[in-house]
């Protein structure tokens, strides 16, 4: 059974200011999210990822039916719980108590008992006392739960959360992590959009990348998370690497390893050519951009490593000058050798079987 | 909209309770204040016309309870209504709501509560004798249905133009100033010199004010070009506020 049905969806932003003259702040209009075909089964669960203002939330809205599609066509099967925006919506002078029971009763279609539903909502939101305070005194994290427990309490057949979870403490999004896994598995469906990659992947089964507005791509959670990750990695190096900062074109920062490719516990230098005075210091970063370790720069010279400990793989080298947050240069590294060790490197230890009778670990 | 009734009192409720949370009076600064304005009004009114008074048994004072407390209802109705939208616009980025609902919600609760002061100070005005009860009264809920009617249409006409462009609220503030003292709020048709009299009788609020004051005070009906303007521009609004509200529906989630 469909739930939602996207057909060429889009939604642009600054239309009505582009066709009335006049207008204040006239201009051009822009492609909020598009176009979009996607269609949505009970017991789907979705995961739209992509950088801030890719069109995630707009595409979420367009879903719960809170905006109009400039172009294209959306059906809506069952019933939606939203949970999009934090913040508005609530009296700010009633009580968390009173607002939830406002909330249900516009919520509600039909004129079923919400007293059961409101008292399971309370006891999930887990705000106990703190219901009878006015909700202009609640944290983010407090809406939050109470937000989130009235869409629970609505019982959902199709749940459209956005990047609101993050603002709960540890175990309140274990709690909705529970929920919606059991949400899940009862044959909702879910659409989730998230910055954290961990979560899409363990929740959803499937991705949806939005790249400026535009689906980059949408299939299974795992292929799209990748491809998103890896993009997102290629954009947080290019960031980092900015080859030349600060320094004139005439006196360029230079990395030069010696030799090009080392080994594994063999004599290693890298010399660091850049203006005298500089400061700074050395970043070597694993495969997966994991820092390995920082080595401190003062002006032009070099390090001498006598023994690399680094286990063989590729690493990347960064030079970054103090005050800056891009890289002035960069180089590959590739390590040779046969460790099978797991890690980035190697510790120079030896190994002494425990004598009989008698432990050195005082076990 | 009558599919959405239970909706729009509950809309209504929530409108009533956010105006006046946190005021420990409530309720009663809504008849309050307009009581003052009535009050000073009346004293400059009973000073100017006491040479008037009583000539045509007219009562001035009740004739100025009739004109101003129902133009209040709907001024305050018509804004409110216009401003709905936008009012309600962190609402409406959590649930889906019609927007109709949400204009219906504000003018029902503005209207209703003038009229709550409004009926009160009727029956006060019967107990100084100065408005004595009178079976016209029976009229009065379809005189204010009536004036309902004609707030919510410019409410509904208005409220998405309002979500989009802003300039709104000022064209209409300015009208209904003007609007004040070109319709008989203060002062009656007879007052009138006669040339004027025929052209202010087109005004739509001529006729409104003109019923309110034969119900509540069993003047004479008002003349006829101003009840049927009330009808036609009743009529308009809410033939107009439909296509309007199918223009910019696309546009108004990106104004909110």
């Amino acid at each position: 059974m469909v739930v939602a049905d996207l057909d060429q969806v889009r939604k642009d932003y600054g239309r009505l200011e582009e066709r009335l003259p006049g207008f204040v702040g006239a201009g051009q209009s822009h492609r909020g999210v598009g176009p979009v075909t996607l269609r949505l089964a009970r017991g789907d669960s979705l995961a739209v990822v992509g950088e801030n203002g890719a069109g995630k939330s707009t595409l979420l809205r367009l879903m719960g039916g809170l905006a109009c599609p400039t172009s294209g066509r959306i059906e809506h099967h069952g019933r939606f719980g939203r949970l999009l925006e934090l913040g508005g919506g609530f009296l700010e002078d009633c009580t968390g108590r009173e607002n939830g029971r406002i909330t249900l009763a516009i919520g509600a279609t039909d004129n079923t008992d919400n007293a059961a539903a409101l008292a399971q909502a309370f006891e999930f939101s887990g705000l106990g006392a703190f219901l009878d305070q006015p909700v202009r005194t609640y944290s983010m994290g407090m809406r939050l739960r109470l937000a989130y427990a009235l869409v629970v309490a609505e019982s959902p057949d199709v749940l459209v959360v956005d990047e609101v979870l993050a603002v709960g403490d540890e175990a309140f999004q274990r709690q909705c992590m529970a929920y919606m896994e059991a949400f899940l598995s009862s044959g909702s469906t879910l659409v989730l959009a998230t910055h954290n990659l961990y979560v899409a992947e363990k929740v959803c089964s499937r991705g949806l990348w939005l790249e400026a507005g535009r689906v980059k791509a949408l299939g299974p959670v795992s292929e799209v998370v990748q491809a998103y990750r890896g993009a997102l990695q290629e954009k947080v190096r290019d960031r980092r690497l900015r080859p030349g900062a600060r320094f004139r074109a005439d006196a360029p920062a230079r990395l030069d390893s010696k030799p090009e490719e080392p080994t594994q516990g063999g004599a290693w230098t890298v010399c660091v050519s850049w203006p005298n005075e500089t400061r700074g210091r050395l970043e070597i970063r694993s495969a997966s951009d994991a820092l390995v370790t920082t080595l401190g720069v003062r002006g032009p010279g070099r390090f001498e490593v006598a023994r690399c400990p680094l286990l063989p793989g590729r690493y990347r080298l960064l030079l970054f000058a103090d005050g800056d947050t891009g890289a002035c240069a960069e180089g590959e590294l590739r390590i040779r050798g046969a460790a099978r060790e797991l890690g980035v490197v190697l510790l120079e230890h030896g190994w002494r079987e425990q004598d009989e009778g008698r432990s050195d670990c005082g076990g | 909209m009558l599919g959405h009734r239970a909706l729009i009192l509950e809309l209504a409720r929530r409108d009533v309770r956010s105006r006046f949370m946190g005021a420990r009076f409530g309720l009663l600064w809504s008849i309050l204040n307009p009581a003052i304005q009535l009050t000073a009004y009346g004293l400059i009114f009973g000073f100017l016309y006491r040479s008037v008074d009583g000539v045509d048994g007219r009562d001035r004072v009740a004739s100025l309870l009739c004109g101003l407390w129902p133009w209040w209802a709907f001024q305050e109705a018509a804004s409110r209504g216009l401003a709905s939208i936008v009012d309600q616009g962190s609402l409406l980025k959590k649930v889906p709501l019609p927007t109709d609902a949400c204009v219906s919600a504000a003018v029902l609760s503005s209207y209703l509560l003038q009229h709550i002061g409004f009926v009160l100070f009727l029956v006060s005005f019967a107990a100084l004798g100065r408005a004595p009860v009178q079976l016209s009264w029976m009229l009065l809920p379809v005189v204010a249905t009536i004036g309902f009617a004609l707030a919510l249409g410019v409410a509904l006409l208005t409220a998405p133009m309002y979500v989009v462009l802003r300039d709104t609220s000022h064209v209409v503030t300015a009208i209904l100033t003007v609007g004040f003292f070109a319709s008989p709020v203060l002062y009656e048709l007879q007052d009138l010199p006669e040339s004027l009299r025929g052209i202010a009788a087109l005004n739509p609020m001529a006729g409104l004010l003109g019923l309110y004051r034969t119900a509540c005070l069993g003047a004479a009906f008002p003349p006829w070009p101003g009840v049927a303007s009330l009808g036609l521009t009743v009529g308009l609004f809410w033939y107009f506020a439909g296509p309007m509200k199918r223009r910019l529906a696309a546009y108004l989630d990106e104004y909110l």
